[in-house]
């Protein structure tokens, strides 16, 4: 009986110890590895670095590649943020009606949140190289007859394009979610006062919307910052880097330049700035709080 | 007659999105069926020959064997997954609240939500190498490890608002151990909660790339489907008949699983980005 009265007393330690376990020895102590990292030279290849103070920091602001990042990094986020919100709220709203065969229409469209990123980069790699490209000839449409991944000025826009294609379908879900949890009362209250569309969509659904926009916001928010897969397959960054992005960076300064100590720094730099907008978001969404 | 008015303009809009959604999968399987020059020729054209052989190919090259790869690693991480991580979400709903230990260590648990891969990457990269864990078993430890901060939070909400303390104290007078009743009374009514934590972290496992990429590039014999398309693409750079069938191979089994469960994926997907 004595190992009976240990468990009953002892038990949340043990129901918790794995999960802490792991978490101490493979998140924690890299966490605390890549801090350090960021103040070394160490190039990943050798066992021994230097520490070289805040060099890695001072240096990164003054790298074209990591300048010309951000760049693109925060436009393509905010396609992203602006693109999830507004075609997700508009392809709900047209989802949340009552008209025959939504169901087939719900099940299509949802369907791209499940297929893996990677692929769907490879995919379109494909088809922009050999189904847009000679069509855009055959059409002689000249933007479109190189292909829209292989030219500085379009390659933005076909990722960005790929990205919105799978990534609106979550927010999709998130949005008909609570358009659906407006009661019914709500809205016929409404059209017995005789409000219109638009404004029965800004006085009862967008209300009700809010607080799935700042989740879709802080979500697309991520993902766009932490961008990596479908850049990776779709582009690999190019044309000429415009399209690296912070993580792809990262990866590229640590794995193919064996810059292990300066893709820390790079990292911490996106950890810092995924911090910032996340407390603003969080603070500026408490005002909004129903 | 009100009705109808709306209605025309929504099937127009929404027509038109179905076929954006669906021309690059129904392309894809059109292409697969092609020999690569016609693909090159003519994308969208029907196969002229109709042919198998890139699908041959793929078999010869052994995609049965990634498959399986991603098949092991999924399912060895959700049961994992399942096992582990309510048991712990439990414990801290219960102690929490009285507790400001246990209250560091939730804190400790869910904090990886906020925290990007990126900043990890490296050195759980050259640790996995140092530690000979470049392998399934590894990636599987990974992910395990990465699924507690989601699951965790979503499984503790679960527990504090849905399933009563009350619950415990009477199965503790009636003399049960708390092991008991955890595994005979508290896991069983979670039931909706592990819907939900399996679909996403089954999502995310099967799908996800740079772990995979990060682990387990050295050695081809364990990589996962999409570690395999990616490479495979970069292998037949010229001759991409075969990087189309594999395609296929990915969006059709994802594609069976969403048709069958496809109720419990959206709500999956629902609830678990409700943070």
């Amino acid at each position: 009986m004595r190992e009976k009265g240990f468990v009953n007393r002892y038990w949340p330690y043990l129901f918790i110890l794995v999960p802490l376990l792991l978490q101490i020895v493979f998140f924690f102590i890299p966490l605390a590895q890549g801090v350090i990292y960021s103040f070394t030279d160490w190039t990943g290849l050798t066992s021994s670095y230097n520490f070289i103070g805040i060099d890695n920091y001072l240096a990164i602001f003054s790298d074209a590649k990591f300048l010309s990042s951000i760049g693109f990094t925060l436009l393509f986020t905010i396609g992203l943020v602006v693109g999830q919100i507004v075609l997700g709220i508009a392809i709900a709203l047209l989802l949340n009606q009552k008209i025959k065969g939504v169901g087939l229409f719900r099940t299509a469209y949802f369907f791209p949140a499940v297929i893996s990123t990677v692929t769907l980069g490879l995919i379109f790699k494909q088809f922009f190289n050999y189904g847009l490209a000679p069509l855009g000839e055959f059409l002689g449409i000249e933007w479109l007859s190189q292909s829209l991944i292989a030219n500085e000025g379009t390659a933005f826009w076909g990722l960005l394009f790929v990205a919105l294609w799978q990534g609106v379908a979550i927010p999709v879900v998130i949005f008909l979610a609570n358009l659906q949890s407006i009661p019914n009362e709500i809205r016929e209250a409404a059209s017995i006062d005789g409000a219109n569309r638009w404004q029965t969509f800004k006085s009862i659904e967008l209300p009700f919307l809010s607080p799935a926009i700042s989740i879709v916001l802080i979500l697309a928010m991520k993902a766009g910052l932490t961008a990596f897969d479908l850049i990776y397959a779709l582009t690999g960054g190019g044309p000429s880097g415009s399209t690296t992005s912070l993580g792809l960076l990262v990866y590229n300064y640590a794995f193919k330049n064996n810059q292990f100590g300066y893709a820390s720094a790079i990292a911490i730099v996106l950890f810092i700035i995924i911090a910032i907008v996340s407390v603003i978001q969080i603070n500026s969404s408490k005002k909004f709080e129903v | 007659m009100k009705k109808d008015k709306i209605h025309i303009p929504t099937y127009v809009f929404l027509t038109v999105g179905l076929v954006l959604i669906a021309l690059p999968m129904y392309l894809t399987v059109l292409n697969s069926f092609k020999e690569t020059r016609q693909i090159t020729g003519g994308f969208f054209e029907l196969p002229d020959p109709f042919t198998l052989e890139n699908f041959q190919r793929l078999l010869d090259d052994g995609v049965v064997q990634y498959f399986a790869n991603s098949m092991t690693i999924t399912i060895a991480s959700i049961a994992l997954i399942i096992l582990i991580v309510p048991m712990a979400a439990y414990a801290l709903a219960r102690t929490m609240p009285r507790n400001r230990v246990f209250q560091g260590i939730y804190i400790m648990l869910i904090i990886g939500i906020f925290v990007p891969f990126q900043v990890i990457m490296i050195p759980i990269t050259s640790m996995m190498s140092d530690l000979g864990l470049s392998s399934k078993l590894g990636l599987i430890i990974l992910y395990l490890t990465y699924a507690v901060p989601q699951s965790l939070f979503l499984y503790a909400g679960y527990v504090k608002t849905v399933i009563p303390k009350e619950l415990d104290e009477a199965a503790a007078i009636d003399g049960s151990g708390k092991f008991n009743t955890y595994f005979k009374i508290i896991f069983p009514m979670m039931k909706p909660m592990h819907a939900t934590v399996l679909i996403l972290n089954a999502l995310w496992i099967w799908n996800d790339f740079l772990l995979p990429l990060l682990l387990l590039n050295r050695d081809e014999s364990t990589w996962t489907l999409p570690l395999f398309q990616f490479n495979y693409q970069g292998q037949y750079f010229s001759d991409f008949g075969p990087s189309f069938a594999s395609y296929v191979v990915g969006i059709v089994s994802i594609l069976i699983v969403y048709l069958f469960f496809q109720r419990h994926i959206i709500d999956g997907m629902a609830n678990g980005s409700v943070k």
